[in-house]
């Protein structure tokens, strides 16, 4: 109830003192979720640039990066985008992990070092977003640590949420698992790399931006 | 009311050990001060709200930095808030890398509502029973590279829960 209020009071707030400007839109989720592959392809939709680089190797994105002025349109209407693209969030990262990809020992340390500080930076701006795209490999458990400690503080800072199971062209990807585990959220699933399903993700995107 | 039964089945209030040790030695372990004591040592600390109940966000991070970094698997009772959740996370990266052999924690809730199986899964349930009854939610929380050698070896737990 007292949410209710809280929202609807954020709603008027925002509407009257915010001109409905920039929206700081957060993509979180675990490494390798595919993050930076649906950032960048916003970013080439509506821009026609990447963000950042995309890997098989999982804590590729370690920096916080950021791409301002998209501007999406829908129905005639215009949104302003920042989208930030977060470093992938884990509770353990082994160096050993990236010499299976094949680093020397030396620069799978410096890539370790790299992503534990990414993960600091990652938690810190949960508290500047607008809104957040939770992104989750839909071929992977869904029930994990990470997604459950990213939804909590987001619903904790009322951040409103789209979840995206990604990778749907694949096999083994389960979209029914990913809604049966967060059934308290809309879950769209896409294929950041080839692109299935994008109208319905920026649909979905423009409805989020609706709980801003 | 789940309080009660749990003190019942726990017996003795506090920290429950169960530790099987190869060879070693107390001293050897003092040694280690800044690293993980064996990977072979695998001690669990059975953790009744009670006893954080009463701590802030900080002091509870703290004092379960303290026990993973003794090597030791912490089942809570219970469950940490979302923003302790964040902390120890962020605590758990500040110190890769600058405790050697620590490679971050494995942390998994689990209660009714949620399925967790993304660790744990064959021993959770056991575990749980055995130690805090059909309580509703549990904590469970390891340094990772423990908890690697556990979902190896699953039967190690249930062995040592078994012997107690
Ligand atoms: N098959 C398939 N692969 C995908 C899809 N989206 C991303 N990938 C692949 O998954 C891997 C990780 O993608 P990224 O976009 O780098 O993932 P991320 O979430 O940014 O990862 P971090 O930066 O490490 O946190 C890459 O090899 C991508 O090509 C998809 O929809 N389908
Ligand atoms: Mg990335």
């Amino acid at each position: 109830m007292i949410k209710i209020i809280r929202n609807f009071a954020k709603r008027i707030f925002s509407g009257v003192f915010k001109k409905k400007g920039e929206i700081k839109l957060g993509f979180y989720g675990s490494p390798n979720a595919g993050k930076t592959s649906l950032a960048n392809r916003i970013s080439q939709d509506w821009l026609g640039e990447d963000l950042g680089t995309v890997s098989k190797m999982p804590h590729e994105t370690r920096e916080i990066q950021i791409k301002e002025k998209v501007v999406l349109e829908r129905d005639g209407k215009k949104i302003e985008f920042k989208l930030i693209d977060t470093p992938g969030v884990a509770t353990r990262i082994d160096f050993e992990d990236f010499m299976k990809f094949g680093l020397k020992k030396k620069a799978a340390q410096d890539r370790a070092k790299e992503a534990t500080q990414g993960i600091i930076e990652s938690i810190k701006w949960l508290d500047d977003m607008d809104a957040v795209i939770v992104m989750i490999d839909s071929t992977v458990n869904p029930y994990s640590q990470v997604n459950i400690t990213i939804l909590g503080n987001l619903a904790a800072r009322d951040i409103p949420v789209l979840v995206v199971a990604n990778k749907i062209d694949l096999k083994k990807s389960n979209i029914k698992k990913v809604r049966g585990a967060f059934p308290e959220y809309e879950v769209v699933g896409i294929s950041a790399k080839g692109g299935d399903n994008i109208e319905e993700f920026y649909e979905e995107l423009f409805k989020l931006v609706k709980k801003v | 009311m789940a309080k009660k039964v749990i003190k019942k089945k726990v017996v003795k209030k506090g920290v429950k050990k169960l530790a099987v040790r190869n060879n070693t030695s107390s001293k050897m372990r003092t040694k280690a001060r800044s690293s993980l004591s064996k990977k072979n040592d695998l001690t669990i600390h059975f953790m009744p709200y009670s006893e954080i109940a009463n701590e802030d966000a900080v002091a509870r991070v703290k004092k379960i930095m303290g026990i993973v970094l003794k090597n030791k698997i912490i089942i809570l009772q219970g469950k940490l808030r979302v923003e302790e959740e964040a902390k120890l996370i962020e605590n758990s990266m500040m110190l890769i890398g600058n405790v050697a052999g620590f490679a971050g924690i494995e942390i998994a809730s689990l209660s009714g509502e949620n399925e967790n199986r993304s660790l744990f899964d064959s021993v959770r349930r056991n575990i749980a029973k055995i130690l805090v009854g059909e309580q509703d939610a549990i904590t469970v929380i390891g340094p990772a590279s423990v908890v690697k050698e556990i979902t190896k070896d699953p039967k190690k737990v249930e062995l040592l829960l078994a012997r107690k």
